[in-house]
């Protein structure tokens, strides 16, 4: 063993910041942290304790334990960061502890733990009477009970009973979760659309309460929950999942299950009527605002002659069966479906993949679809076109050996139809008939040369790119038969691409009495009108309305509205970013999910990464209208996700005629729109509620205006509670200069 | 036992039960809690369980006097009896060092006084530059470069500071750089003599 003596650098610790390898790196942290962590450990144990230490006394510890756990007060928690900043014992206690409480529960949890075990009050009357049914009702797991809470009842009731509800249960909530509650990083995950608005009304009173990083996140889905939402929202953050009615709890298990997979601090649930006294194993502690005797519920058996209601949970309403929302499509069964189609078009791939053919909402001749594979870019490449005339040689072969075949094609498709009709004409020699002009997307009454063309052959194969609809196949063979085809004449179809799904396909090949031949089967749903699109019109129209001369909208509160429009038609939008190219077999998977789900499927996928582009082209005819979608929109409109993503959000739902989302708690959850001096992101306000002004009922504007009002009120009388009439006068500040702003518009 | 400092704020004849700490669930969370903070001071499983036992004894005793946070009771008399725990330790470990010596052990004992002494002027040399950090690059940086040595994660050191998650790390990659090029801590030039 060696006496010597060791050196300083032998003993100092290592600062090393880059050492060569990971092993090295991980070495010297290591030294380094062991270094710091003992001289840390000699002041705990050597300094003197002074009376502001957190183990002085016991106000001083709790006062450490609050500050941990988020529930200081803000003086509190400054008086805390001053300490540790002078006092070096104070920094080991705080770490020890710290690391300690990561890994507890923490005092929300522990508070709705405690107070689960409180004596229960009975149900207010406002609620027993209007949200409470009577018959049988049919529940998801296929139970039958004598009524049911319908919370989904909230918005058919008048608006001011619907209001006093929402407030009866918030107070509630409130009383019973302040004691627990973080100072900051607060979730509020709400099952169903009502509860949802219950979470706004919430979280608009912690934010009163001082309370920091609120967000509001909606969630649906019985079976198989979803959150909508960014998946990083409830990373590291207080979630509170907030659900009407529980009874047995699986859907408060399910909820917790996916909550617990973003990685939450903690987790608590709150049911504002909770029957499951019995049944209480839901994994995390559990709020019931008021306590029932489970409801009486025996097996539904369909028994004829009786009529029950189904209960809907997302829409937290009891609906007679031929109203039910049917399911777009069974996920398992969907997702069997894609890898089925998958596998067939994989030996194409490689040449889609090369081509570019896989394109994301695309126009092609007018028509605008979500996805679609452009033929022309296969066909322009040799191996690709190879590939495809091979295939189509023998998908035709049983129709060739019944003679040749007339093929016809729209001519307003000449491009493409036309491109795929001299291919198969090349392979198998047949004549060429197109229909109709090519400049005209509708038929006209066809030539006569036309005519003489199909009638002389007694087979006519319709071929294009591909089939989504039928549509454009029935006007063609009601064509083809109008032109007096010899009686033994057979008409049959053929595309290189077929997105019909089975049950249209079949619907259509017994109607029109058509055979249907395709490459391949890839059903990527019918072309839509995109939402963005018609906000794009809508915006234009405004604009012009504004600066018509004859208008009398010229005053000073309509220069918002004018410079918002102005800003939206003259942005063209960022160039395209330069994207590493994206896995075609995964786009396609992505794409043939969205034509199986449809709007579902986009709202996911416009989630994660938050991607506004992708709402804008949701379809305006039908994914808006539906509820469900709507209820997603009314959700991203309360969460986290980016500010252009939420104003296009309320763009699309105030093109349809919905500002119900406008109302006083939205505007104190998102009061940055108006207190940011550098961000112009309001002014869409000021367009929402122009159209509201022109369009909305009266009883509507009143209530945003009201909301609009109050709002300034909450956010300003703070500081000037004491000079009411100088209000008006002395309130230069930005939130108020906005408000001003959009309550002159409406008010005009 | 008592722990020095342990004033009891409520007299101990008040007879009045601590209605929080009444249930088992209550006092298997006392448990939990008592095992968990000693732990986290000690970072020694045996010496910890003795601790938490300690504290758990202490609270079953002082149960009725504690009107106040049970929690916050137990976290201060946690932390003081590991403080003392590990004082004891120190104290009983440098009792063995000074213990009569045998033929055997009297030449590494030498060797180890000379790198305790080492270690001792090393270690207080770099807690002079760890005290001049707030000074050099502003209110915190001690704190951040002492939580973040401890391996504390950085959402925990914003919350001590309330800085800004990249204010954090910056400071604390500029303070590790100066303290990096001190003299005083630099390597001796020549190598090592045997």
């Amino acid at each position: 063993m060696s006496n010597r003596r060791k050196t300083y650098h032998e003993h100092r610790p290592n600062f090393d910041d880059q050492p060569t390898t990971g092993a090295a790196k991980a070495a010297n942290q290591d030294r380094f942290a062991a270094s710091v962590a003992e001289i840390l450990e000699r002041h705990w144990l050597e300094d003197e304790r002074t009376s502001n230490c957190f183990d002085f006394n016991e106000t001083r510890a709790e006062a450490l334990l609050q500050f941990i756990a988020d529930a200081s007060e803000p003086e509190v928690t400054e008086e805390i960061r001053t300490h540790l900043s002078q006092c070096a014992r104070c920094r080991f206690i705080y770490a020890s502890t710290y690391e300690a409480a990561s890994h507890t529960t923490t005092p929300m949890c522990a508070h709705a733990a405690d107070s689960g075990e409180m004596q229960s009050e009975e149900i207010p009357s406002i609620l027993r009477e209007n949200l409470r049914s009577t018959g049988p009702v049919v529940f998801p797991d296929g139970e039958v009970a004598d009524g049911a809470w319908e919370f989904g009842r909230m918005t058919k009731l008048r608006e001011t009973v619907a209001d006093s509800i929402n407030a009866v249960i918030c107070d509630r909530a409130w009383d019973r979760l302040r004691p627990g509650l973080p100072r900051r990083g607060v979730v509020i995950v709400c099952f169903s659309q009502p509860m949802h608005k219950c979470g706004k009304r919430l979280a608009a009173k912690l934010d009163a309460a001082g309370t920091e990083d609120i967000h509001v996140v909606m969630a649906d889905g019985f079976f198989e929950p979803k959150l909508w939402c960014d998946p990083k929202e409830l990373h590291r953050r207080h979630v509170i999942v907030l659900v009407d009615v529980i009874h047995t709890g699986g859907l408060l298990r399910r909820l917790f299950e996916l909550c617990r997979k973003t990685g939450p601090h903690d987790l608590m649930g709150v049911a504002v009527i909770d029957q499951s006294v019995a049944a209480r194993n839901v994994g995390h502690p559990l709020l019931g605002l008021w306590q029932e005797k489970p409801e009486k519920r025996t097996r539904y058996h369909g028994s004829p002659g009786t009529h029950v209601r189904f209960f809907d949970p997302v829409a937290a309403l009891s609906l007679p069966q031929d109203e039910l929302p049917s399911e777009v499509a069974d996920s398992k069964n969907a997702r069997l479906t894609i890898e089925r189609l998958l596998t067939d078009i994989a030996p194409l791939l490689p040449y889609i993949e090369s081509t570019g053919a896989l394109k994301q909402d695309a126009e092609i001749g007018g028509a605008h679809y979500p996805w679609a594979i452009d033929l022309l870019c296969l066909l322009g490449d040799e191996r690709a076109r190879n590939e495809l005339a091979s295939r189509a040689l023998s998908a035709l072969e049983p129709l060739a050996a019944r003679g040749p075949w007339c093929l016809v094609y729209h001519a307003a498709r000449h491009q493409r139809a036309g491109a795929w009709a001299t291919l198969i004409a090349k392979v198998f020699g047949w004549p060429i008939v197109k229909v109709g002009h090519k400049s005209c997307a509708h038929f006209q009454p066809i030539e006569k040369a036309q005519h003489r063309a199909l009638t002389k052959s007694p087979r006519m194969l319709v071929v294009d790119a591909a089939i989504r609809t039928g549509k454009t196949l029935n006007s063609l063979v009601a064509l083809i038969r109008r032109a007096r085809l010899p009686a033994d004449g057979e008409i049959a179809s053929f595309y290189a691409f077929d997105g019909l799904f089975d049950e249209q396909r079949g619907d259509l090949q017994q109607n029109l009495r058509v055979d249907v031949h395709s490459l391949f089967r890839l059903p990527l749903g019918a072309p839509t009108e995109p939402v963005g699109r018609h906000c794009r019109q809508r915006l234009k129209g405004t604009l012009e309305e504004l600066d018509d001369p004859k208008s009398r909208e010229h005053a000073l509160w309509a220069d918002p509205v004018r410079a918002y429009c102005r800003k939206k038609l003259v942005q063209v939008g960022r160039p395209p970013r330069h994207t590493p190219k994206l896995n075609v077999e995964w786009s396609l998977r992505r794409a043939l999910d969205e034509g199986q789900r449809g709007s579902e499927a986009r709202l996911e996928h416009a989630c994660d990464p938050p991607r506004p582009s992708l709402l804008k082209q949701l379809d305006m005819s039908y994914a808006l209208r539906e509820p469900r979608t709507r209820n997603v929109l009314h959700g991203f409109l309360c969460n986290s996700m980016p500010p252009d993503f939420i104003e296009w959000c309320a763009i699309a739902l105030a093109t349809l005629g919905d500002y119900e989302w406008l109302d006083h708690d939205w505007l104190v959850l998102h009061k940055w729109f108006f207190t940011d001096s550098l961000s112009s992101r309001w002014l869409f306000l000021a367009c929402v509620t122009y159209w509201l002004r022109r369009e909305g009922r009266s009883e509507q504007v009143d209530r945003v205006r009201n909301a609009i009002v109050t709002f300034r009120q909450s956010q300003t009388s703070e500081q000037l509670a004491l000079f009411p009439d100088l209000i008006e006068a002395t309130l230069p500040d930005r939130l108020s200069e906005r408000c001003h702003a959009l309550l002159s518009v409406l008010s005009s | 036992m008592s722990v020095p400092g342990d004033n009891p704020a409520i007299p101990p004849s008040d007879p009045a039960p601590n209605p929080c700490l009444d249930g088992d669930a209550a006092w298997s969370e006392a448990d939990r809690l008592a095992h968990v903070w000693a732990r986290g001071f000690l970072r020694n499983k045996d010496l910890a369980a003795d601790t938490a036992q300690d504290a758990l004894l202490l609270l079953k005793k002082n149960a009725h006097n504690i009107h106040a946070n049970w929690k916050a009771w137990l976290h201060r008399v946690v932390s003081r009896l590991a403080s003392r725990k590990r004082r004891a330790e120190c104290a009983e470990k440098s009792r063995h060092d000074s213990a009569p010596d045998t033929l055997a052990t009297l030449p590494a004992k030498l060797s180890w006084a000379h790198e305790r002494m080492v270690e001792r002027e090393n270690w207080e040399e770099c807690s002079r530059f760890l005290d001049q950090l707030d000074l050099k690059f502003g209110l915190h940086t001690r704190t951040i470069v002492d939580l973040r040595g401890r391996g504390m994660r950085w959402e925990a050191i914003v919350k001590a500071t309330g800085l800004k998650d990249s204010t954090c790390r910056r400071r604390f990659r500029i303070a590790k750089e100066w303290i990096k090029k001190r003299p005083s801590l630099q390597p001796a030039k020549g190598g090592h003599h045997e």
